[in-house]
């Protein structure tokens, strides 16, 4: 029995052609990665995801957490089939990332969901 | 004590009160000179000036220590002046000339006091000791006024340097160009980054492109500022797009150790609007 995506802090939407839209709530605990990727995998698999946009619209800063959490959930879909992008990201967190991270997280960034297929890094 | 302060208000009071036609005439004449010749003040302005000037000297002779500038009523004389020096300044006036019209306004004070043979050394003195007080303070707030304006004045011309600092540019439907001149430091960089996500996230922009043909010089602070600034531009989803790499700061860029490998880079800022308009699949042809 899967349990309740609100619950978790997230909510899934189809939005056609095997793209599905992640919405986080401010409950999403990224502390506890392990648990969330696990459900959010077997709903994508459940829906036969190809793409997942990863809606970072209500956050204004990304922490080095948030970060983490992105990458590791990005690569989890990797290894399911599935692409992840995250579409978009508010110029202060855009800004705040850019100065404190060394290099150029892993996952895939879009200005939003409808242009999810021409992205960095995959465009480079 | 108390007493010498209630003569010294009521000599002031009762002085006023019996010359004001006068007072107020000399107010206005030396208003018009300094004021008036010039369109600085026009002439119901200097009289309006001089009566609610005068009005509030006696509000402020009626309480128990004109001294004490928490009072509403030196208060208001406060306000009023600082209201009078912005405009002034407002207008092109010096503050100069305003601040020894105030002076003026206080020997007027002390020159309707000849003929009064009541006043002795001391009451001479301590009228002296009040009315230098009050102008005293009074000449702070119209320098507090002119700072405050010229403050002013140099933050809009900050804005306005920061505008024409960061001339971002739409030249095509989702393409953004932004040619950058000077030194790149860490200030710069920070407001043109943000002006640049801001817009970015506005204009739905897909593709930046960033020309440095005009920086002059690199060194590993700037190199660093700049990669900073294609990152962030990437992690909005924005292609970015360096141009204008002159060979001396590509040698720079190299001895620096500094990794383009994830940055797009070409010659000329019109390769990198060719070079955007592939991505976009936009072709742009000429007539033959």
């Amino acid at each position: 029995m899967l349990q309740d995506a609100s619950e978790l802090g997230f909510h899934l939407t189809p939005i056609g052609n095997g793209q599905i839209l992640l919405e986080p709530s401010q409950s999403l605990d990224v502390g506890d990665p392990g648990t969330l990727v696990v459900a959010i995998l077997e709903r994508l698999q459940g829906l036969r995801a190809a793409t997942l946009s990863y809606d970072l619209a209500g956050l204004a800063l990304i922490d080095d957490a948030y970060c983490r959490w992105l990458e590791s959930l990005s690569n989890a879909c990797r290894a399911i089939g599935v692409r992840m992008v995250c579409v978009r990201m508010q110029p202060t967190a855009a800004f705040g990332l850019a100065q404190t991270q060394a290099r150029l997280p892993s996952f895939a960034t879009a200005l939003d969901v409808g242009l999810a297929d021409s992205t960095f890094p995959d465009s480079q | 004590m108390r007493n010498a302060m209630s003569k010294t208000r009521r000599t002031l009071l009762e002085q006023t009160k019996l010359q004001i036609g006068r007072m107020s005439s000399l107010i206005e004449a030396r208003a018009r000179d300094v004021f008036g010749a010039n369109q600085i003040m026009s002439a119901d302005e200097i009289s309006d000036f001089s009566v609610e000037f005068l009005e509030l000297m006696v509000a402020l002779f009626k309480t128990d220590n004109p001294l004490d500038h928490q009072t509403a009523e030196f208060k208001a004389l406060q306000g009023f002046f600082s209201n009078v020096a912005k405009q002034i300044l407002l207008r092109g006036g010096r503050m100069a000339d305003f601040l020894r019209y105030a002076q003026f306004l206080q020997k007027i004070f002390i020159e309707a006091l000849e003929g009064d043979e009541s006043v002795d050394g001391d009451g001479v003195r301590a009228i002296l000791l009040l009315l230098s007080n009050v102008f005293n303070e009074l000449s702070l707030v119209v320098f507090e006024s002119y700072l405050e304006e010229k403050e002013r004045t140099i933050y809009a011309q900050q804005e306005e340097l920061r505008e024409t600092a960061t001339p971002i540019t739409e030249i095509w439907d989702g393409v953004l160009t932004l040619p950058i001149i000077g030194t790149l430091d860490s200030s710069r960089t920070m407001l043109i980054m943000e002006a640049l996500l801001n817009r970015i996230a506005s204009d739905r922009a897909r593709a930046v492109v960033m020309d440095v043909t005009g920086v002059r010089a690199i060194d590993s602070q700037v190199s660093h500022h700049l990669i900073q600034m294609v990152r962030a531009v990437q992690l909005m989803g924005t292609d970015a797009i360096l141009t204008g790499i002159r060979p001396e700061i590509a040698r720079a860029l190299t001895n620096l150790n500094i990794d383009l490998g994830n940055v797009t880079t070409r010659a000329s800022l019109s390769d990198g609007l060719k070079e955007a308009f592939r991505r976009m699949e936009i072709h742009v042809s000429t007539p033959h």
